[in-house]
This record gives structure tokens, sequence and C-alpha cells, in this order.
């Protein structure tokens, strides 16, 4: 066998794995559209549940589910950020501790985070089966996720702009300001969609601290259910709910699809910009 | 806050050892920067040039592995009794490779006059100065507000000098800051340099022989040994070169080895 016709070998073995990961994600989505795509109409999304999701739309559920992603990416990042800047550019004690307990956090299952959030965010706080504490409690899920991805982010700028500021005389946190977040930018920003993508995707911490009413949420103490919920209550709990079901998962891939493909154009995007 | 610094002061290295962990890269340097002169700074690689450079600001303070000994003065001050950002203010440092900062070419000179409180009145006098002062200022003056990472390297390199000569300091390290230039941007460089003679005191360090000719009035030769780097000659550039002080410096400076 020459080399070239090992090169060609090899690339054909190696391309195979690729191929399969993009079939099953098309087999889903095909699979999904298949069963659910008929049930979408406007009215699915502008009305609520009936008939415990039977049939109606599930106005309530995406109302829940922006409220959760709201509270949860909303307290996630001012604390993510910061202790991602922490981490990479003032910390120099305790570090790895720091990084092993993000390790150890991000590892965790999520209905270990939902046993928590009920037993302290719904019981001990008193704030009941809530969309906040749903959302207090994926922030603290997705947290891990975020603080590794922001520092990563603040690493990857090049360490000439430190120096350069260092040998200037600049205040670090000027320099951090005005050079190496807005460099880091995009890898937040990008961070930021990942964890969004995650909350959307989340059901069991929602099931512990949400709770699973399909009535509109009107404010931040009230239950809701969230789509990944609503999916899993039809299709199991829900005699003849399959179909609602899977339209129902098709809106939510459409979300998690739109959020990953923001995470992947954003920097592209900043970059264009950075060099208009 | 620290002591004002002198005009041209004097830059003394006094038994300095740098070492990066178990590594030492210089041993026991020991030489003086007259002031307002060019001290030029050569040596093979690995004899430690850049090293001595960097403590000099103590820029290796970026690193945690990095250790410093001995004493440095600038002045009459010990440049460790110093706050580092007024240090840093008044030893500038110029990097081999350009590092201007990703904005315009008037917020890069502007962005450290602003960090250190320069009023916002005198901010565009100081940048037209800067600028002249590093022999940009005829080509960028109808583009200030164009991204400086658009700028060719040489004039990248110049913006840097321009950066760091806003703060108006009485010493500025330069690091092989002509190393990726091409002839007509290190003339411009240079011609910069020597227009510096007088008001400011330079340490260049160069692999470049004939520019460390062109340029010093004052020679430091450290030379790389097992323990570290060690100062080999120090004196008058002129004399240095005419009569080097060890044989491996002869050769050196004849093109025999290096």
């Amino acid at each position: 066998m020459t080399a070239r016709t090992r090169d060609r070998f090899a690339a054909l073995a190696l391309g195979l794995a690729p191929a399969l990961v993009v079939g099953l994600v098309a087999a889903i989505v095909v699979d999904v559209a298949w069963d659910g795509l008929g049930q979408i109409d406007r009215s699915f999304l502008t009305e609520s549940p009936s008939q415990a999701g039977r049939s109606g739309g599930i106005a309530s559920i995406l109302a829940a589910t922006g409220w959760v992603l709201l509270i949860g990416v909303g307290a996630a990042l001012p604390v993510g950020l910061a202790a991602g800047v922490y981490l990479a550019e003032f910390g120099r004690t305790g570090l790895r501790t720091v990084r092993g307990a993000l390790d150890l956090l991000a590892a965790v299952p999520s209905v270990v985070y939902g046993l928590f959030g009920l037993a302290f965010f719904c019981e001990t706080l008193g704030l009941g089966w809530s969309v906040l504490s749903g959302g207090l409690t994926v922030a603290m899920m997705i947290l891990p996720l975020f603080v590794r991805l922001c520092e990563a982010g603040l690493r990857a700028v090049p360490d000439d702009y430190r120096a350069a500021g260092l040998a200037l005389g600049l205040p670090r946190w000027m320099l951090l300001r005005r050079v190496l977040l807005p460099q880091a930018a995009p890898s937040i920003a990008a961070a930021l969609v990942l964890a969004t993508g995650r909350v959307m995707a989340e059901s069991a911490v929602f099931l512990f601290t949400a709770g699973a009413s399909t009535r509109m949420p009107e404010g931040l103490l009230d239950p809701g259910r969230v789509l990944a919920v609503h999916v899993y209550l039809l299709a199991v709990e829900v005699p003849g709910g399959s179909a609602r079901a899977a339209a129902t998962a098709l809106v939510l891939l459409a979300g998690i699809l739109a959020t990953t493909g923001a995470a992947a154009a954003l920097p592209r995007l900043f970059l264009r910009n950075a060099h208009a | 806050m620290s002591a004002a610094l002198p005009t041209n002061p004097t830059v003394e290295v006094r038994g300095v050892t740098v070492r990066y962990g178990r590594h030492v890269a210089v041993d026991r340097a020991e030489f003086t920067a007259p002031p307002g002169v060019i001290t030029a700074l050569v040596g093979p690689s690995g004899s430690g040039k850049t090293s001595v450079l960097h403590a000099i600001n103590r820029l290796h303070e970026l690193d945690r592995d990095v250790q410093v000994e001995g004493m440095i003065r600038v002045g009459s001050d010990d440049v460790r009794t110093l706050d580092d950002y007024t240090l840093r203010t008044r030893v500038g440092l110029i990097f081999q490779r350009p590092t201007p900062f990703p904005m315009s070419i008037r917020e890069n000179v502007r962005f450290p006059l602003r960090g250190h409180g320069v009023a916002r009145s005198e901010l565009e006098g100081r940048v037209q100065a800067a600028l002249v002062r590093a022999a940009l200022w005829d080509e960028v003056k109808d583009r200030l507000d164009s991204a400086a990472t658009a700028l060719s390297g040489g004039q990248q390199q110049r913006l840097c000098l321009a950066r760091a000569l806003s703060l108006d300091p009485q010493v500025l390290l330069l690091d092989e800051p002509c190393a990726a230039l091409d002839p007509q941007s290190t003339a411009l460089v240079e011609e910069t340099l020597r227009a510096l003679v007088g008001r400011t005191t330079l340490l260049l360090v160069t692999h470049n022989l004939a520019q460390a000719r062109r340029l010093a009035t004052h020679l430091v030769c450290l030379w790389p040994a097992p323990g570290g780097g060690r100062v080999a000659d120090e004196g008058a550039a002129d004399r240095v070169f005419a009569q080097p002080a060890t044989a491996e410096l002869c050769d050196y400076f004849a093109g025999l080895t290096g």
C-alpha cells in the first residue's frame, strides 16, 4: 500500500466518525419534526396548554422558560464573569482549589442541583416552587461552565497586551476594562450563549424547583413549567400527548440550535466588527 | 509615592542575579548606564540581556517564577522602593515585537496618558508631540482614528515608541526594537533614539553590532556561562569595540562567533 493510499484510507476511516455524529443529529431532528411539525401553527405558540397539554399551545411554557433563562443567566453573568476575571487576571493564591471546586461543581448531576434548590431556595428561603427558585438554581448549575469559559477567553488574549500595559505603568483594572475584556468579549458572549442553551435543555432542576404548572407565570414567585419539563410530562404522563411533546421538542431544538449557532457566529461577528 | 527622579538619571546595576525557577539567567551583573546617552547591551543569545533589562523596570513581576537579587538604582532610588506605576512611567520599555493595543492610533497614545491622569485638555497636544518625536506624525496625521493594527510593522513599533515617549520617561529601555523592522524603519527608529540623547537615558539591547556601533556611547557586553550570563566587559563603546577585555569578545565582534 502506498503512502498516498494509506492517507486516503485513514482520511476515509476518520471521516466516518463525524459523518456518524452529523447523521445522529439529523436523525433526531427528522424524527421530532416528522411527529411534531404538523402540530405547530400560530395558536400553538400564542395559546396556553389545556387538557394537560393535549390541546392548546405552549405560550405559558415559553414564558416560564423565558423567566428562568432571564433569572438564571442574569444571576450567573456577573458572578461568573467576576470569578473568571479573578482566576485569569488577579488570582494569586488558592487557584488550584478554586478550579478543582469548579470542576467538581460542573460534574454534579443536575438532579442534585435540583434537590439542593428545592431544599434551599424553595423551602429554606421560602421562595416555593417558582420561576425564581428555578432560575437561581440553574444559575448555580451553569456557573462552573461559565466561569471556566470566561477564564479561558481571557487567557486566550495575548500576553503582549498585559506586558505592554504593565510596561506603561497602567493600572491592571484599566487594562482589563479597555483592552483585555473587549478582546475576550467574543468568547464571553459565546460562553453566555452556551450557558443559555444549557438552561433551555434542562429539565430535572426545574421539576424540583419551578414546578410543573401550565398556568402563565405572572411574577417571579409564580410556578411555571419549562419546555423540557413539558416535553417530558407530555411524553410520559399524558396519554395521547406524544404529538404535542414532539412539537414542543421541535421548538426546544430550534431554540437550542439558534443559541448554539449564535455561539459559533458571535466570535466571527465580533472579529469582523473589530477589523471594520 | 516615591521621590521624583532626576532628569537623565544614571542607571546602576549592582550584583544582579535573575533566576527563572532553578535556571540562572544572569549572574551578579554589574554595570552603570551613564545619564543621557545610549548604552548598548550586547552579547550572544542566552547571555541575559533581556532579563537584565526587564529587571530594571521590574517587568519580571508578571512571571511568578522569576526571582531577582541585587540592587538596581535609577538616579538615587532603588527600583524596589519605587511604586511600580511610577517606576514604569519614568522607566519606559519598548519590546522586540510591536505591541500596539487593539484600538485607534490616537487612542493608543491617549490611553496611557489618561491612565496616568493627564488632563483631557492636554491630551491632543501630547498625542501630537509624541507622534512627532517618534517620526510618525506625518504618516498618520490624516488617519489618527484608524486601527493601529493596520499600520506596518515599522509604523507599529514607532507608535509604541510614541506611546512610551508620551509619558516623558527619564529612562527608556529598548529590547531589540528594530529586530523585526526593515532597514528604512530601522533608520527612522534610530533617528528617534538619537534625538532623545541628552534628555533621556537609553539602554538598548541589540544583536546588531553595527547598530550598537552607530548608536551607543557606552557598551555593556554580557557573555553566557553555565552559571548564568555575566558582564564580560563594560566601558566607552569605542574602547570596548577596539580593545575588548576577552578573546571571546574579540571573536564575537569580528563575527567569528555569536
